[in-house]
């Protein structure tokens, strides 16, 4: 009986030709298929950790630079709001892992609620690093004509009361504004990248909603899994590295 | 066995994929606690100074957390050698891209004519020539 149901994978197109509605004519068989696509994504992924590797090199020769400044600086980051949205981005991740496993048994409600899950999380990143860019540039601390730096003293994150009565500050205006220009270079590609999940997630959701054409494929929810998981790993590195600096 | 003939495609596919890639939910819940553990052992790492074993502490955490998503979430952990592969240039790119940062390391040691270590808001490029 076991050898008689072999697994789609390993049926080979030759035996039986269109086996799988899925199978694109090019590919042998659907196992062939399966590992092109993930090879290409992972291509793409590759490209995007040369992008943000960039960043983080140049992120790595500022703080070589400007040790002073950096530990400074970082103290007006809220490590709450930072480790509030890692705890976000990790919940969607596990989301996003759930509804990959839905679409590989091919259990539409399934992938669709975690789907639908995986995009809350989005929208709670995006909205509480909203919240902490408007108190950004409340403090006048983005970078351009009007930035304006002050410590905040050693103990503790940003309180209003610091804000009110800054301390006398013996960084560079140019040092800490250089913190903040990456801090903003780094996170606001990274939000970008969270967008442009949630416009491929939300497409993918209505798609399989509405049951267009070959979306009984699990590839597709696979792939936007892939992106989305690469975006969570950005993020794992750039918690510590702008909200949790120690030292004095 | 004629049962078993008339059983939907569909169906079909979805349990032999079942039986041969897709992993148990507990895997990913596991994963993700392990991740949530991390999370706060670097945050609490972080309210200790351990001098240069910040950074380093900090990265393998980090480094750590990446590899639990790459194999688990991402499922390279069953991926065939070929996204092996890839998953491992992604990471060797990165290394080789960091190299970049042994010129800044290096350019004491081969004392050039006109060339100063420069200071941090100097223009080095007008300083060579």
């Amino acid at each position: 009986m076991s050898t008689d149901v072999m697994p789609i994978s390993h049926v080979h197109a030759v035996e039986h030709e269109h086996h799988d509605p899925n199978q694109a004519h090019q590919f042998d068989d659907m196992e062939q298929q399966n590992e092109s696509y993930i090879v290409g994504m992972w291509t793409f992924l590759v490209t995007e950790i040369m992008f943000f590797g960039a960043l983080f090199l140049a992120y790595v020769l500022f703080r070589s630079q400007h040790p002073a400044a950096f530990i400074d600086a970082h103290r007006h980051l809220d490590v709450g709001l930072g480790a509030t949205n890692t705890v976000v981005l990790l919940s969607s991740s596990l989301f996003a892992a759930l509804a990959v496993r839905g679409a590989q048994l091919q259990q539409k409600g399934t992938q669709l609620f975690w789907l639908a899950l995986t995009l809350v999380c989005a929208f709670a990143f995006l909205g509480i690093k909203t919240k902490e860019y408007t108190h950004k540039f409340e403090e006048h601390l983005y970078p351009g004509s009007t930035f304006h730096y002050h410590s905040v003293g050693e103990s503790g994150g940003p309180s209003e009361s610091a804000m009110l009565s800054p301390e006398k500050s013996n960084i560079p205006q140019g040092q800490a504004e250089l913190f903040f220009v990456i801090y903003f270079c780094m996170t606001g590609l990274h939000g970008i990248h969270v967008i442009i999940g949630i416009i491929t997630i939300t497409t993918l959701w209505l798609m399989i909603k509405f049951n267009h054409k070959n979306t009984n494929y699990f590839m597709w929810v696979e792939m936007a899994g892939l992106y989305w998981h690469f975006v969570d790993i950005v993020w794992i590195f750039l918690f510590p590295l702008f909200y949790l600096i120690p030292g004095k | 066995m004629s049962t078993h003939v008339s059983t939907a495609p569909g169906a079909e596919i979805a349990n032999n994929h079942h039986e041969h890639n897709v992993a148990p939910v507990m895997e990913y819940v596991k994963a993700y606690f392990g991740l949530l553990g991390l999370m706060v052992l670097t945050i609490l790492a972080s309210q200790h100074d351990f001098g240069t074993m910040n950074n380093v502490i900090a990265m393998v955490i980090a480094m750590v957390k990446a590899v639990i998503v790459v194999l688990v979430f991402m499922q390279v952990k069953s991926g065939t050698k070929l996204v092996w592969l890839w998953a491992a240039l992604g990471f060797i790119w990165f290394l080789l891209l960091f190299g970049i940062l042994g010129d800044y390391q290096t350019r004491d040691w081969v004392r050039s004519p006109g060339w100063e270590n420069p200071a941090p808001s100097s223009n080095t490029l007008q300083q060579e020539k």
